[in-house]
């Protein structure tokens, strides 16, 4: 069709620009004001990009401590100005001067204080403890800390776990070779009492067997692992928290143990009742029950013909039965475990599994009341994500990781509940537990869906000044501000999307303003993660405006940038008649075709929505920080790069190049191969009776098959491929786990590689027969003719397959994945274990997606430019 | 139909006598062939047969020897015990699982066909550009979206846990694979038989269902049956965006991956779970054994 440009056509592109121009001013104006207008998060105070590593309270919640690698500074806590500066370098110049060498340090690191508050009598003390397990005594004169002559060091390497202090006593829970094993109980007021520096306490303990502080031991017990979490010291009693669910209160004081000279506590009980004839003839019948049970649960041998055995008679028969001599010692230890917690429990009936919770316990929080009591809360698995202390409302809150809501518990239940109580004096009572759950409120307003909250204790904070809880989720970048002003009524006040986590909170002057202490994690340009924590205090915008403001101005911004490239078109076009032309072309097909484009409407949005907003998000994700548990756009300096480049990126790609090579050869030339020994069948029945069987593989699940060449065919002992080997008189190899086979195994899985031959017969059995009989009559064999009339003529479905193939391989995650080998890592692969593993890094399977994308959208489109000539024909 | 003419027109010339036999029709050139077929076949058979032969063993047969036969014994009583326990596992997603299947593949299919026939037989200025705008985005892998599609779904569309959101992506994402399928198809069509449909006075409804259908029946079915399986067996999408309603094999993948050794039980469910694709095979025998389809399959 041929259009003129008319004067008309002409007036109207001139209308258009200055309709568009108008349009232009007032977006731009529009996304001006607003973007100005916003309110901002407005940093105030940073420590120059100084990796903070903390926050410590002063004494009242008066003062508070910024811990750096370098120094401790202070600040007022009312009007956030800084009151002074402790440089730990003040520490190493004490130890200098006392002759103290760096070896006596036992290898603790400057770089890695922890620092708590502790006041004896009148004055009041910082304590600050390394990584090696010495312990430093800071006095403060109110301002000013500094380093004092009484110190502690350690006489081997020993991880303090935790701290807490009672009066004058400091209770250190130490991990000596890293097993959490011992309390021990210090002077606070004179630390380096005995001697300490040349002859320091730990020794005094092991060789004197006598010691100037006391300590408590627990005893390991059968069954069960000794590892103390956390333990908590109140005037009445020590709480112990320990892996596996247990809490122990013990009762009366340590300093008790110490006067009577022996450790008593009922793991002496046990053990003691353990060397009594009577617990070896219990533990006996209860051994040969157990190793019975065990037999007969595994189906090896019927409860009838256990019946009256004795352990030997147990082996001997089942030895006749030929039972591997490896499961019958897997028997015995099972029973043994079993045996000896019966025959305990038979004595002490509380002992063992009573009180002990399903799953694994782990102290989950920790807070101080407004006594500075220290409490530990401990609860089953993800039963409690973080917990928060309001002085303000004198209640606990927590979230419950489980049901999702916030729960509150005030402090006097909890000190009613008293959560274990263990009688020392009549050890067969059993003792009394109560778990939070029990006693806590659950706040019916404050669930919010499938939304689950953040672990590790960041799922909650409270800010003290205002009274209001902010609640963070995983895999969300909203955070929830709560008033708990009213506790008749809790209201979400805030709802707003926040870039960073919450360390804690600093209140104003007026108390009515926040400052939030914010960290986020940064990479070097080597792609080494920093693991320091930089924090910078920040005033809260006013959020409840933000995110309209914010809408506005984007949505703006977008609409005046369209116009503004539609405006320069249109001024451009207005200048050349060929322009002017095409327009005119463009503008008549829009109209004549317009239900053509209504009708795509939907399609594009669905691909736009589901398709191109994720493709696109993640390529933007690669270059922020961007985990699950941190879900903020944190620009990194292209930082998920360099640790891509960093993290054998060259050995992952050989990977995929080298399984990208097979997956073609073998997604082509064997199916290919087996199509055309169908063809060649003189019976074409048989032909059909072979392709209607081979569908019937399909119908397991893929899952399956990959489960049955994992564990049937590749593995290493008794798999069917070693069966081969072994019968050919070769040695086993573990296919998946040895380095050198482990990539061909997986080439090998999906052996005989005749999986998508119907595509290619379907293309054979289409070849018109005349190109045979022509071959046929040029005298070409049956190779001849695969090479020279039947590939060609299907060359458009080998290319399609090719295509897929190369999609499909580049992008297959679950090769590797699946079946679990060693050293095969592909690129997919990376980006997948990037995304679904423990840190659900999005940002670094995101740069890998995007290297991904990248490679395949060369290789596709060189390979489309080398053959568009030919298929251009009859494409569209 | 078609399928018997095309072997006969090969196998013609084979029944005349006087002609010299090829090479490849000898006698034990046959045998070869054959034998090397049934090979691969008994091969690929392996772990159909694994999972079944599994299934009627208890516990410990499957431990100690995966690949021998069930005993008679034992048989009636570990079916019994496996599939049993199997189904209390799996029975109250296993009839949601099959219709959200049906309706995701219905859905991708539908869409899929508009699509293809716009792009096939619609001429409109930006048509090359729109085409590679939906073609590119095969490129990109497609699990890399989830952590963004995860609160698009939960949050924006407020359908956590709802079967329409899990869907949703499915369909609405999955539409390129078949437009680009159905295209080459499309346009492979005869155009005489459309010009003159509308000459009759068709419009675009009817030319849908009467002449691009029927007449790419064959890789319609292929791809519905195909996009049904590869729903029926998704299990990573699904345990992101499911919680209380699962589907069948994201509940099976938990299962199995949280205990490792109920092996017994776990071939009774795969047994289970592949009944509806023993439908969906049981068609794809009667279109697809002659190949037919894949005619048009090119690029």
């Amino acid at each position: 069709m041929k259009y003129s440009v008319t004067k008309k056509d002409k007036k109207a592109v001139k209308v258009t620009c200055i309709v568009l121009a108008v349009l232009l001013l007032l977006l731009a104006t529009l996304a001006t004001v607003f973007g100005i207008l916003e309110p901002k998060a407005e940093e105030k105070k940073s420590l120059g990009g100084e990796a903070i590593q903390g926050q410590v309270e002063g004494k009242d919640g008066s003062d508070y401590f910024l811990r750096t690698n370098e120094a401790l500074y202070r600040y007022d806590a009312y009007t956030n100005d800084k009151i002074s500066v402790f440089y730990f370098s003040e520490i190493e110049e004490q130890l200098s001067n006392d002759g103290v060498s760096q070896d006596a340090l036992r290898g603790g690191s400057l770089s890695n204080w922890k620092i708590t508050y502790a006041g004896v009598g009148d004055k009041d003390y910082f304590l600050a403890y390394d990584d090696g397990g010495n312990i430093f005594k800071l006095e403060d004169d109110g301002e000013n800390l500094s380093v004092t002559k009484d110190y502690f060091l350690a006489k081997e390497k020993t991880i303090i776990k935790h701290v807490d202090t009672l009066e004058d006593k400091l209770y250190v829970l130490s991990a000596v070779g890293y097993n959490p094993m011992e309390i021990r109980e210090l002077n606070l007021l004179n630390l380096a009492s005995g001697d300490v520096r040349q002859k320091n306490l730990w020794e005094l303990d092991l060789a004197n067997e006598k010691t100037p502080a006391g300590y408590i031991t627990l005893k390991p017990m059968p069954g069960a692992s000794t590892g103390i979490l956390s333990f908590a010291v109140t005037k009445d009693a020590i709480y112990i928290f320990k892996e596996g669910g247990m809490v122990f209160k013990l009762t009366p004081m340590l300093a008790d143990y110490v006067e009577n000279g022996v450790e008593y506590n009922y793991f002496n009980a046990v053990s003691d009742y353990q060397k009594t004839a009577e617990y070896e003839a219990l533990y006996q019948e209860e051994y040969t029950k157990a190793f019975a049970k065990y037999f007969i649960d595994e189906e090896y041998i019927t409860e009838d013909e256990a019946l009256g055995k004795t352990v030997e008679e147990l082996i001997a028969f089942l030895e006749g039965k030929n039972v591997l001599a490896s499961n019958i010692s897997k028997g015995q230890k099972a029973a043994e475990g079993v045996a000896s917690e019966a025959a305990i429990s038979q004595h002490f009936p509380w002992y063992g599994g009573e009180i002990s919770k399903t799953g694994s316990m782990h102290v989950s929080a920790q807070y101080l009341n407004e006594n500075n009591d220290y409490y530990s809360i401990v609860e089953s698995g993800a039963n409690l994500c973080g917990i928060v202390y309001s002085k303000k409302n004198d209640m606990i809150y927590y979230t419950n990781g489980l049901d999702g809501y916030v729960y509150s518990v005030s402090q006097k239940d909890i000190n009613e509940a008293k959560m274990f109580i263990l009688n020392t004096e009549d050890l067969t009572k059993k003792p009394t537990v109560t778990t939070l759950n029990d006693i806590a409120t659950r706040i019916d307003e404050l669930y919010f869906g499938d939304k689950m909250f953040k672990t590790e204790g960041n799922g909650i904070a409270l800010n003290k000044f205002a009274n209001t809880l902010y609640l963070t989720f995983q895999n969300e970048k909203v955070i929830k501000i709560v008033d708990l002003n009213d506790t008749e009524n809790y209201e979400v006040v805030y709802s707003y999307e926040g870039d960073f986590n919450i360390v804690s909170f600093i209140g104003d002057k007026d108390n009515d303003v926040t400052h939030v202490i914010r960290e986020y994690k940064k990479w070097d340009k080597k792609g080494n993660p920093d693991t320091k924590k930089y924090a910078s205090m920040y005033k809260p915008a006013e959020f409840e405006k933000k995110s309209l403001f914010s809408t506005i101005f984007l949505v703006s911004l977008i609409l005046a940038i369209v116009v503004f490239l539609l405006l320069i078109w249109f001024i451009v076009a207005s200048k050349s008649e060929r322009a002017l032309m095409k327009m005119k072309v463009i503008k008549e097909d829009l109209k004549r075709h317009k239900w053509i484009y209504v009708a795509l409407i939907p399609f594009v949005v669905l691909l736009i929505l589901f398709c191109y907003y994720e493709a696109i998000g993640a390529i933007a994700m690669s270059f922020f920080n961007y985990t699950e548990a941190e879900p903020a756009w944190i620009w990194n300096e292209f930082g998920n790069y360099f640790r891509v480049f960093n993290m054998d990126l060259m050995e992952k790609t050989m990977n995929t190049v080298f399984f990208l090579f097979f997956d073609i050869i073998l997604c082509i030339a064997p199916p290919l191969l087996f199509a055309f020994m169908l063809v060649l069948l003189r019976n074409q029945k048989l032909s059909g009776w072979f392709r209607s069987l081979m569908f019937l593989p399909g119908i397991i699940p893929s899952m399956a098959t990959m489960l049955i060449w994992r564990q049937g065919i590749l593995a290493s002992d008794g798999g069917a491929l070693n069966q081969v080997v072994s019968f050919f008189g070769g040695h086993p190899v573990k296919w998946l786990a040895d380095e050198n086979w482990s990539r061909w195994a997986l080439v090998f899985m999906g052996f005989p590689f005749i999986g998508g031959y119907l595509i290619f017969y379907g293309g054979m059995i289409n070849i018109p027969g005349e190109y045979h009989e022509a071959g046929r009559l040029e005298g070409l064999g049956v190779w001849k003719r695969l090479f020279c009339i039947d590939i060609p003529l299907i060359l458009p479905q080998i290319k399609y397959i090719f295509i897929m193939t190369i999609i499909d391989s580049v992008q297959n995650y679950s090769r590797t994945y699946v079946l679990g080998s060693s050293g095969t890592t592909t690129l997919a692969e990376a980006l997948y274990s990037a995304m679904m593993g423990t840190t659900k890094d999005y940002g670094l399977s995101s740069a890998y997606a995007t290297i991904i994308f990248v490679c395949l959208f060369m290789a596709i489109t060189a390979n489309f430019k080398m053959q568009k000539k030919d298929t251009m024909g009859d494409d569209l | 139909m078609m399928n018997e003419q095309q072997n006969n027109v090969i196998s013609k010339p084979v029944k005349k006598k006087s002609r010299l036999m090829q090479p490849h029709e000898r006698g034990w050139v046959q045998a070869i062939l054959i034998s090397i077929i049934t090979f691969c076949l008994i091969f690929s058979f392996l772990s159909l047969f694994l999972t079944i032969v599994n299934s009627m063993k208890t516990d410990t047969q499957v431990r100690t020897n995966a690949f021998g036969l069930p005993q008679f014994s034992t048989m009636i009583d570990a079916s019994k015990h496996n599939f049993g326990k199997a189904w209390s596992l799996i029975g109250d997603v296993y009839f949601p699982t099959i219709a959200v299947s049906l309706v995701g593949a219905v859905g991708k299919v539908v869409i899929s066909i508009l699509i293809a026939y716009i792009f096939t037989f619609k001429d409109f200025y930006f048509k090359n550009f729109i085409f590679m705008v939906f073609i590119s985005i095969l490129l990109v892998p497609s699990i890399i979206g989830y952590p963004i599609l995860v609160p698009l779904i939960r949050d924006s569309f407020g359908m956590f846990d709802t079967y329409v959101g899990y869907l949703l992506p499915i369909v609405g994402g999955g539409q390129v694979i078949g437009m680009f399928l159905f295209r080459t198809f499309f346009s492979q069509q005869p155009k005489s038989l459309y010009e003159s449909a509308r000459l009759d006075g068709a419009n675009d409804f009817i030319l849908i269902t009467r002449i691009t259908i029927p007449l790419a029946f064959p890789i319609i079915l292929y791809h519905f049956i195909g996009s049904f399986s590869s729903i029926y067996n998704e299990y990573l999408w699904a345990s992101l965006i499911l919680r209380e309603n699962q589907t069948l094999t994201s509940l099976m993948h938990s299962l199995v991956s949280s205990d490792t050794t109920v092996y017994g039980e776990s071939y009774a469910m795969y047994v289970i779970s592949s009944f509806p694709l023993i439908i969906t095979t049981i068609i794809s025998m009667k279109y697809f054994k002659s190949g037919e389809f894949a005619a048009g399959l090119k690029l």
